[in-house]
């Protein structure tokens, strides 16, 4: 069953590396599963500060995914910027004319295969998981499976990160899959006069603050039994 | 023709046009569950669609009141809809009183006053897209023909799924699934602004925005992304909607 999906490359992270953030850990030991060179995690701006490269499997894996980040081109670029998956599975071929700044500094690194997943909640753009390989082909539709949840496990642990909450533990609240949980989202960022991510970190952080359940949280404040303060 | 055929004539006709039109993901998965209370022996229908984690989300409802999203959502843990995305068979339970089935389910489906349920599989070739939801307040739960029909409801959803020409390049299902997703978390976000702006419920500002969206021939996730924006309040939606 595909939510099993999400505790086993948990499982597999937090066994096969002993050292860092949860979310360090889950990125360390993510290309290992996922079969590729490296994964970076990565946060669009608002949601962990001024946005960029949060974690990275490796030195190089950092290199190319700040790079990726900073350049005006690349497939970060174009997957955040257009809400949609980029998927470069031969960046000699395919790269050099769509981006050839990027393209001939991560070809130059030996990054022969360049995947970019997004994770969003509707208008709020939570940033994405950045897949290298050192050689060139596609990721299987297994892979590619995997690479989606891990993207949202990984998005669920920087929302954590924005709301204060000290990720070393669980995943505190979960990715909000409910209705009510962006609905609250809305109301509470109209209430307070905040963006949406902001809205959310705040709803998130009350929660974990409260031992409660985010989704809990989430219909007091649709039922209106609950307004929060900044 | 009956007045059962002329209405179901009907609907499939209108769900024909909007397929060879450009057209709006929100209004078709709407018109569908619409159909399904319309004209099959269900009181409440709703459309489901996996994520890539395998939650099931709820895309389209013929009652947007909260209790019922949350009636479709709880099925992540155990239901009609959990099971049909499972097997990719229709499930079928004729009277949730006597059955053992998904006891937490089952008891909050009753609190609700739904006696009947069945889960459609939208489905397209091998893929398991989600469920079309149908909820009914008498014992029995639908007919052999209506079951058909329900199926072929389900079969236009997947279609409509695929063609929602917002999509920019034309991707893998995943993907195209993922947008369908996504658009439905941003009307979601809308719905609660509205509410504050509007001092009203979730399931009033949801048929607010989805008016404003038919008379402004609008798509409702592009109005979902103005109201987002600041550019559309709920002041501008009632103007709009007094002239």
């Amino acid at each position: 069953m595909d939510r099993d999906r999400k505790v086993r490359l948990l499982t597999q992270a937090l066994d096969s590396v002993p050292d860092g953030t949860l979310l360090e850990r889950v990125v360390c030991a993510a290309p290992d599963m996922l079969g590729v060179t490296g994964i970076a995690a990565m946060a669009m701006s608002g949601v962990d500060g001024s946005g960029g490269v949060v974690a990275a499997s490796g030195e190089m894996t950092l290199e190319l995914s700040t790079l990726a980040f900073d350049l005006g081109e690349g497939p970060c670029r174009d997957a955040f910027g257009g809400d949609r998956e980029v998927l470069v599975d031969d960046l000699a071929r395919d790269g050099v004319g769509r981006w050839p700044a990027f393209a001939e500094a991560a070809l130059g690194m030996g990054v022969a295969a360049v995947h970019v997943l997004p994770s969003r909640l509707g208008a709020i753009r939570v940033g994405g998981l950045l897949l290298h390989r050192d050689t060139p082909g596609p990721l299987s539709p297994q892979q590619l499976l995997d690479g989606r949840v891990l993207a949202e496990l990984c998005s669920t642990l920087m929302l954590d990160h924005a709301a204060g909450i000290d990720s070393d533990g669980l995943v505190a609240t979960g990715w909000p899959n409910r209705a009510v949980v962006h609905q609250a989202t809305g109301m509470v960022a109209t209430q307070l006069k905040i963006p949406l991510n902001t809205a959310l970190a705040r709803l998130r952080s009350h929660a974990f603050a409260e031992e409660r359940l985010l989704d809990d949280v989430a219909r007091d404040v649709v039922e209106r039994r609950l307004r929060l303060e900044l | 023709m009956t007045t059962r055929e002329a209405r179901l004539t009907d609907t499939f006709v209108t769900l024909a046009d909007t397929l060879v039109q450009d057209f709006d993901l929100t209004d078709l998965l709407h018109t569908l569950v619409s159909s399904c209370v319309d004209v099959l022996d269900t009181t409440a229908a709703g459309i489901l669609l996996a994520s890539p984690s395998g939650t099931m989300r709820v895309v389209a409802s013929s009652d947007e009141r909260m209790r019922m999203l949350e009636l479709f959502e709880l099925q992540n843990d155990e239901g009609p809809c959990t099971d049909c995305h499972h097997t990719g068979e229709a499930v079928h339970e004729g009277d949730l009183r006597t059955t053992e089935r998904w006891p937490s389910f089952s008891s909050r489906a009753l609190e609700e006053g739904f006696v009947a349920v069945d889960a459609i599989p939208l489905r397209l070739r091998d893929a398991r897209l989600g469920a079309l939801n149908l909820f009914g307040s008498t014992p029995g739960g639908l007919s052999e023909t209506d079951l058909r029909v329900a199926q072929g409801l389900a079969d236009v959803a997947s279609i409509g799924l695929l063609q929602e020409r917002a999509v920019r390049e034309s991707q893998m299902l995943a993907e195209q699934l993922q947008h369908a997703l996504n658009s439905r978390v941003t009307i979601e976000q809308a719905k609660g602004i509205l509410a504050v702006q509007g001092e009203l419920s979730v399931g009033d500002a949801f048929e607010k925005l989805r008016s404003h969206a038919r008379s402004t021939s609008t798509r409702a996730s592009e109005v979902a992304n103005r109201i987002i924006d600041g550019e559309l309040t709920i002041a501008d939606m009632r103007r709009t909607a007094a002239r």
